[in-house]
């Protein structure tokens, strides 16, 4: 036989009820008050642009959407960056292609608006530098080493000129005693 | 050997320290850091001038006690793979450099200020930070002065095998982002090579003590702390860049939702159970209840929220996060949706991210080990054992001593 609940219980459940349907009701009602910026959903193209393009807020070197400067919103874009997706989506809906849409953001901010420079002209260079960098820096490595090992061939053929020849079976000693020690 | 180099990247690596200061203070790049309108340059370029004057000085008083012998016996050497390293080291940091710089010299050769942001660095600096986890596994097993062919095919066929297997098998899974592929294959090898090493020290200790292997290989490094804590930090490395390798497979999902609606991101799907405020002393939170189900079984509620502080107005978001060692869901209360006027969950699911962390506790663990003094073998005196059986030796003789091993 089921028992019903004594009736402190019952007022204890039933008050918790409440409590938390106020609760829920006041959080919604506040929501707008406590959260004054609003947050947007912007269309995978326009958040794929945004990659390309620097925030303009003037405060931070970050991609418009990738912004989470501090004073921004932690899960999204500061206020100038979504301008720049929700610009962004415009462009989208006019039916213009990634690189049109980039151009003209180019044409607004300028070429300070690149997340990344242009493979093109001038800042070719800057795309170019690190591979410079590793293909003279390797040379110069590869032409100090051989620059020893060939002293060190040099010096190693004028000492065995001069020493005495090491006995065959000594040197065998040699062999196997070096080659244990390294073994362990 | 090297010592002339040595000295040169200490002395660079302090003047390279006071010119990203200088360039981040005085405005000369943007940055958040920068002085608002202040005459901290010039102080700073002198003080630079000063310390490279200081530098010069140092090394040519000590010119001579700074010569050394610089021989090699083969190009394949552990002493080629220092400089190769310090080479793709020092490429990464004058790529950086010149990157920070751009801004500055396309303004001057071009009057147009051409911005470089992360997505330039990201690109530049993976395919050095590739190259460099080759040489972590390489490196070690380098022989001094030369390697020979026998050496090479012993120490990195297994290894090599190893990563290239694990390549094929991500590969035929699906994975198929190539700098994740390739960093995963290298992370393989280079794990592999450092495995092997353990593996093969601690044979030779279990031949003589019979002892168990993980034993030995405590013993083992013990004998030669810098080595083998040398090779932990390189484990630590190897996680670190397994976890830098997830990040090419991060993904978001971002949706307006009121109580009741659900939401799916990779296994997880979250539903919003409730709102609620949170009035504080100097803040009032919006707290966002969500329970978080992977298939149908409720694993647990997270609680992002949104805290208003009523003095300076200003908004703080509280994420949060349940993280694992395979992946790490963050959930963050986005702001309220203008059009709806309904919440915004905005949810993140990034791979690996653990491992990240555990790689850099690793590497402290390692450093740790390499500060150890090495536990040698010595040789020590001890009285020899009298038989019960012997007769007492006849006063005025001492027992002779015999050698035992022991450890300082």
């Amino acid at each position: 036989m089921a028992s019903s609940p004594p009736p402190f219980c019952e007022k204890a459940m039933t008050r918790n009820r409440a409590l938390r349907r106020t609760l829920v009701l006041l959080g919604m009602a506040t929501l707008p008050l406590i959260v004054p910026v609003g947050a947007q959903q912007f269309s995978d193209r326009a958040k794929k642009i945004g990659f390309q393009l620097k925030c303009m807020c003037g405060s931070c070197s970050m991609t418009a959407a990738g912004c989470s400067h501090p004073g921004g919103e932690f899960s999204g874009p500061c206020p100038t960056a979504k301008g720049m997706l929700q610009e962004a989506d415009q462009h989208v809906a006019k039916g213009e292609t990634d690189e049109q849409i980039v151009q003209a953001f180019a044409q607004e901010f300028g070429t300070t608006v690149y997340a990344e420079p242009p493979k093109s002209g001038f800042s070719l260079v800057a795309w170019a530098m690190p591979t410079v960098y590793l293909v003279l820096g390797a040379l110069v490595v590869i032409f100090v080493i051989s620059r020893w090992v060939k002293k060190n061939a040099s010096e190693t053929t004028a000492s065995a000129v001069a020493a005495p020849p090491i006995a065959p079976e000594l040197l065998e000693r040699a062999r196997k005693l070096a080659e244990r020690a390294t073994e362990d | 050997m090297m010592k002339v180099w040595n000295v040169w990247l200490v002395f660079c690596t302090f003047l390279l320290c006071m010119l990203g200061t200088f360039l981040t203070r005085s405005g000369v790049v943007s940055s958040v850091h920068a002085f608002a309108q202040s005459n901290i340059g010039p102080w700073f370029v002198a003080f630079m001038g000063i310390t490279l004057a200081v530098c010069l000085g140092a090394y040519l008083k000590n010119r001579d006690y700074l010569a050394s012998e610089n021989q090699l016996d083969s190009v394949i050497s552990r002493e080629s793979s220092f400089l190769f390293n310090n080479l793709l080291f020092l490429v990464a940091c004058v790529a950086v450099l010149s990157g920070t710089l751009f801004p500055v010299f396309s303004e001057w050769f071009t009057g147009n200020r051409i911005s470089v942001g992360a997505p330039y660095f990201n690109r530049v600096n993976i395919p050095i930070g590739l190259l460099i986890l080759f040489l972590t596994g390489v490196g070690p097993l380098l022989a001094w002065r030369k390697t020979s062919r026998e050496s090479l095919k012993r120490n990195f066929g297994w290894p090599v095998l190893i990563g290239l297997l694990a390549g094929g098998v991500a590969f035929a899974l699906g994975f198929r982002a190539y700098y994740s592929l390739a960093s995963l294959i290298l992370c393989v090898f280079v794990a592999a090579t450092i495995l092997l090493e353990f593996y093969r020290g601690s044979r030779v200790i279990r031949a003589r003590s019979g002892a168990s292997f993980a034993a030995c290989a405590i013993d083992l490094t013990m004998r030669n702390t810098r080595r083998y804590g040398g090779y932990i930090i390189h484990m630590g490395m190897v996680f670190v860049f397994l976890g830098l390798a997830g990040t090419a497979f991060n993904r978001d999902v971002q949706k307006s939702m009121q109580v009741g609606d659900s939401m799916q991101i990779g296994p997880y799907t979250l539903v919003l159970q409730a709102t609620d405020s949170k009035p504080e002393k100097n803040y009032t939170a919006q707290r966002m209840m969500v329970e978080v189900l992977r298939g149908n079984h409720p694993m647990m509620m997270l609680f992002p929220e949104k805290r208003n502080f009523l003095t300076n107005k200003e908004n703080g978001t509280m994420v949060a996060i349940y993280s694992t060692l395979k992946e790490d869901l963050y959930v963050v209360f986005a702001g309220i949706d203008p059009d709806t006027q309904q919440p915004v969950i905005h949810a993140y699911l990034n791979p690996l991210v653990k491992w990240i962390w555990f790689g850099g506790v690793t590497v402290v663990f390692g450093t740790l080990i390499a500060l150890l003094p090495n536990r040698r073998s010595v040789l020590v005196l001890a009285p020899a054992q009298q038989p019960s059986t012997v007769e007492p030796v006849p006063h005025g003789v001492v027992a002779s001593p015999i050698l035992r091993e022991g450890h300082d």
